[in-house]
C-alpha cells in the first residue's frame, strides 16, 4: 500500500504501546517509532518503560499499539533492549 | 533429560450453555497461582484471613482471558486482560447469578482435569523402567 511508512506514538512519544507474550506483557514502550522502509522490511524502535527480560526472549512475541475499537499488530521477529533503547524487526502489520 | 518446567502460555475454550464459552489460561504460573493465593486473603489489624468474598471471583480473574458473553440487544459485554482488574472484576460482578455459577464451575472443572492430567503425568515418569544396562 504505501512505499515507505512510518508510525509514532505522537507529539512527545507518550503514548503506550506493549510487546506481549500471549497475555503476558513482555514491554511497555513509550516513543516508539515503527518504519517501513522501501523493501517492505518493518523496524521498531522504542524507549522502555518497563521490561521483563525473561519474556522478551520468549516467542511469538507481538508489538501492540492500541487504537479505536482494538489494536495495530506486528509479530516481532527480533528484538534487543540496550540502556532502555528497544529495536526490534518486526513482520508485516497486522490489523 | 530433565523436563519442562515452565508454563508456556495457552488458552482453553470452555462451552458453556446456549452456546456461549469462555476463554481460559490452560495452566497458571506460578506468579499467577501466587496472586491467586495471597487475594484471596484480607489484612485485618491482628492477622491475615481467607476473606470468603474474594475466594470464587479471584479464580475467576486469575484463569478468565474473555468470552462470548452478550447483555442487552446482543451486544457483547467487554472483558479482556487489557482492562484494568477492578473493571474486570465489576463485570463479573455485574453478571447474573446462574452465569456466575456456570463460570465457576466451567473453571473449576477445567482445573480439576488439568490437574488430573499433570498428576497422571507425573506417574507415568514414575513408572517409567529404568533402562537395561548395554
Amino acid at each position: 500500500m504505501f512505499e515507505t511508512l512510518v508510525m509514532d506514538g505522537g507529539k512527545a512519544g507518550q503514548m503506550e504501546a506493549t510487546i506481549s507474550w500471549a497475555w503476558h506483557t513482555a514491554a511497555v514502550c513509550k516513543g516508539w517509532q515503527v518504519h517501513k522502509s522501501e523493501k517492505g522490511k518493518w523496524s521498531l524502535t522504542a524507549r522502555v518503560v518497563r521490561a521483563d527480560r525473561f519474556k522478551l526472549q520468549q516467542q511469538p512475541l507481538r508489538f501492540n499499539v492500541p487504537r479505536q475499537g482494538g489494536h495495530w499488530s506486528w509479530p516481532v521477529k527480533a528484538v534487543t533492549v540496550q540502556d532502555q533503547q528497544l529495536t526490534a524487526a518486526l513482520g508485516p502489520m497486522e490489523c | 533429560m530433565g523436563r519442562n518446567r515452565l508454563v508456556y502460555p495457552e488458552e482453553v475454550r470452555l462451552p458453556l450453555s446456549d452456546g456461549d464459552y469462555i476463554d481460559v489460561k490452560k495452566e497458571l504460573n506460578a506468579g499467577e497461582y501466587r496472586k491467586l493465593l495471597t487475594d484471596q486473603f484480607k489484612d485485618t489489624d491482628e492477622k491475615v484471613v481467607l476473606d470468603p468474598t474474594k475466594v470464587g471471583i479471584t479464580k475467576l480473574l486469575a484463569y478468565l482471558l474473555g468470552w462470548s458473553l452478550c447483555g442487552r440487544n446482543n451486544e457483547r459485554i467487554p472483558y479482556h486482560l487489557e482492562q484494568p482488574e477492578e473493571i474486570r472484576r465489576t463485570t463479573i460482578d455485574s453478571l447474573d447469578k446462574d452465569t456466575y455459577r456456570e463460570l465457576m464451575a466451567a473453571v473449576n472443572a477445567h482445573e480439576e482435569r488439568e490437574e488430573a492430567a499433570l498428576e497422571a503425568k507425573k506417574n507415568d515418569r514414575r513408572t517409567v523402567p529404568a533402562s537395561s544396562a548395554i
